[in-house]
């Protein structure tokens, strides 16, 4: 190291400064809100801190937030219910995205209004959007409702009145304000196909189905990764709407991971426990996104 | 290498997007408190909030500010008086938006980061656990030295303004809750106005009686709101929060009946049900004002909407009553659901001494301003009929319609105050929905109710 450096020329000295100096300021913002509060938190978890009495006030305790947490009821049913969320929001709003996007990019007549129709949910925000699903989903007389029954359907869902389907409504929200922005981002890279590939197809024979799977998937397969990345962590972060339409109601059915740190930091008071939340949170977040790393190495092209 | 700094990156991204969530939130919040076991050491703050104040106050010429936040409707009157009266004292007032209970958690951000905040309110039942974290600063040093008479001010409200035998907040506004009704409705089905007499019985079938139609044009009897204990109330009159011994009594005999009888409402169609009320994101005055209904359990507060023709047309009479009898038993005396908001001091203000002179000028003087934004002031000494016509000014009800409201009555209220007063309201909210939408019976929600809230009593002793 020191002897490539006295090698530098003086310019290159120079330069080499300002290349940190450029570097700096983004460093010490990510350092200050970023890294800083991740440390903070973390230690929190191991504490008791009411923060009305200061810094002084943290007190340590051990492992005693851990420890509560295997027996909180609340916090099991938010994680099971971040579990179903993730599960059924990610492969969903991911492949509808994709599909969306393969025949925008190809087939359709009048490909840009409909292109921004896709996107209006995504820009569209959260609460207002609420209010309208609110609207859609009243289990008397909503249009969803009324469909359902016009269609045959016997035992209509309740939405966000009934444990059993809160988060059903929850998650089918979800996936239409944000299929749309997943849409954009595979668009993309769809653009950034040669279309040599799907005339060779053509030519060999292929129909636009086998193109799709033979060619669209694997080619976009680092993008459909990194999408999938994404739509997992915002899965993870799941909160205004949970928020506005059934704090975490009726009972325990809509809580999730989020929503239950939020109410353990604001409506409990409890910091140090709501840290341990949020450390939990990190450590899932963390492990899910080195398995798609590892996927990512393995799979992509 | 690369791979760990992918993940790091991948992580990094994840609990800054996460941050950001939970720096901005925004929205409408939940209802109430607390859930779980919160075991701050009480002795701690009780000891270290109380002093550090007094010393500071009012040495020099210099002005010392007062920052005080609040979301009512204010008489900036008050204020600019109070400021010209106290040449020492400045007093800044912030409004911040009515939103829910968020904006507690916008004050109790406020007053965690040690922010410039002196005088904040505490309502709806939630300040019971900011009391017993230590947000507040303890007030009876400074009620004894005025010699106040906190029981002939404020009288059945004081159990809003303390925690384990300490006083934290100086009562400001009280919600009077009662049933509103439409006076044309009465006339029209040929029914007496009702009275403090009227028993849960004929309330329900005055309900029947008034409910007519069907679909959207269907009138319900009356409306019973989603906020947390509101079937409450009227069982409250013949069971108390507490069994003797202090623990949680809410699987007595009032709470499960008047549980059942808001239910039995519901299913029989009397009112809105509470599932639709959700669903609806339907709201008191809305429905009441609305003529959707021909009677509505509401606070004192509603009367700042019949003020407000703009946003909430309507031509019809209206009255106020008690809230019904439990059953014959109980005596015939006026039976108001009360609550309040209180003014407290956050226990790392400087300047509590000023904050107090504030928030009893606020209190006592500002009454009758209070009353002429539509709120009731707690402040009982000031009652009197120009106040009362200053709290119905442009609503189109007579004094004598409302005059009820500020006599003798017996207070019960929809939700507990005591021990362990923030699980049990939290677990109430959660725990009775499940009934009102017919996933659990009476029974098993009530024992989940005693069973949490029982555990965070152990937990507090």
């Amino acid at each position: 190291m020191r002897g490539r450096k006295q090698k530098l020329s003086r310019r290159q000295l120079q330069e080499e400064r300002a290349g940190y100096l450029f570097v700096i300021p983004n460093f010490i913002g990510i350092l200050i809100f970023v890294a800083l509060p991740i440390l903070f938190s973390l230690v929190l978890g191991f504490t008791k801190w009411n923060p009305m009495h200061g810094l002084s006030a943290i007190e340590f305790a051990g492992l005693e937030n851990f420890g509560r947490m295997v027996s909180d009821e609340r916090l099991k049913t938010a994680l099971i219910n971040n579990l179903i969320y993730t599960i059924a929001y990610v492969p969903i709003s991911v492949s509808l995205a994709l599909v969306i996007a393969a025949l925008l990019n190809n087939y359709v007549f009048c490909k840009v209004p409909l292109r921004l129709m896709c996107f209006m949910p995504y820009i569209s925000a959260m609460v207002s959007v609420a209010y309208v699903w609110l609207i859609l989903l009243n289990p008397e007389g909503g249009p969803v409702n009324s469909a359902l029954a016009a269609l045959g359907v016997k035992s209509l869902p309740g939405w966000f009145t009934k444990s059993n389907s809160a988060l059903a409504g929850i998650i089918l929200m979800s996936i239409w304000h944000d299929a749309g922005y997943y849409m954009i981002l595979f668009l993309a890279a769809l653009q950034g196909l040669s279309k040599e590939v799907y005339e060779s197809a053509r030519v060999d024979g292929a129909n636009g189905l086998q193109a799709f799977f033979c060619i669209t998937i694997p080619l976009l397969a680092s993008h459909i990764l990194f999408v999938s990345i994404l739509a997992t962590i915002n899965s993870f972060k799941v909160f205004d709407q949970i928020n506005v339409l059934t704090e975490g109601g009726p009972g325990y059915a809509t809580n999730v991971l989020v929503y239950c740190i939020y109410h353990y930091a604001f409506r409990e008071h409890n910091i140090g426990y709501a840290s341990a939340a949020a450390v939990l949170l990190f450590v899932i977040i963390m492990a899910v996104s080195a398995i798609q790393v590892k996927l990512k190495e393995k799979y992509t092209l | 290498m690369k791979k760990i700094l992918a993940i790091t990156l991948t992580v990094a991204l994840a609990a800054s997007t996460l941050y950001g969530c939970q720096g901005g939130l925004a929205g409408e919040g939940g209802q109430t408190g607390n859930g779980g076991s919160n075991e701050t050491s009480q002795a701690n703050q009780k000891a270290g909030a109380s002093d550090e104040g007094i010393e500071e106050s009012a040495s020099s010429g210099e002005k010392t500010v007062i920052h005080y936040y609040d979301w009512a409707p204010m008489d900036m009157t008050i204020i600019d008086d109070f400021n010209e009266a106290n040449p020492d004292i400045e007093v800044k007032y912030h409004a911040i938006p009515d939103n829910g209970s968020d904006k507690l958690t916008q004050l109790d951000i406020l007053a965690m980061g040690g922010g410039e905040i002196d005088v904040m309110p505490g309502s709806d039942g939630e300040q019971m656990l900011r009391m017993k974290n230590g947000m507040y600063a303890p007030l009876d040093e400074f009620i004894q030295q005025d010699g106040i008479d906190m029981t002939g001010n404020f009288g059945d409200i004081l159990n809003y303004a303390t925690y384990g035998g300490v006083t934290y907040g100086y009562p400001l506004r009280s919600t009077v809750e009662g049933i509103w009704y439409n006076k044309d409705m009465f006339d029209d089905a040929g029914l007496d106005y009702p009275d403090g007499s009227w028993t849960w019985d004929e309330y329900m079938e005055t309900a029947r009686k008034l409910t007519s139609g069907e679909g959207d044009a269907k009138i319900y009897g009356t409306y019973t709101h989603t906020f947390n204990g509101q079937w409450a109330p009227v069982g409250n009159e013949v069971s108390p929060w507490y069994t003797e011994d202090g623990k949680c009594n809410i699987m007595a005999d009032g709470f499960k009946t008047s549980l059942e009888r808001r239910k039995e409402m519901d299913d029989l169609g009397y009112q809105l049900s509470f599932s639709q009320i959700i669903a609806t994101k339907a709201s008191q005055a809305s429905a009441f004002l609305g003529g959707k209904c021909a009677m509505v359990q509401a606070g004192s507060w509603i009367v700042q909407n019949i003020k407000d023709q703009e946003n909430y047309p309507h031509d019809f009479s209206i009255g106020v009553a008690p809230m019904p009898r439990f059953d014959e038993t109980v005596e015939s005396k006026n039976n108001f659901s009360v609550a309040a908001t209180i003014l407290a001091i956050p226990a790392n203000s400087q300047h509590k001494e000023e904050a107090w002179r504030f928030i009893r000028y606020m209190v006592e003087e500002g009454a009758a301003r209070i009353a002429g934004t539509g709120n009731y002031p707690s402040y009982k000494p000031a009652y009197n009929d120009s106040l009362i016509q200053n709290f119905i000014e442009g609503s189109g009800l007579e004094v004598e319609d409302v005059r009820v409201l500020f006599e003798d009555m017996a207070a019960v209220s929809q939700k507990p105050t005591g021990l362990a007063a923030a699980e049990y309201q939290q677990s109430m909210q959660e725990q009775t929905q499940l009934y009102f939408n017919g996933e659990k019976s009476a029974d098993q929600v009530l024992a989940e109710i005693e069973k949490i809230t029982n555990e965070a009593i152990a937990n507090e002793e």
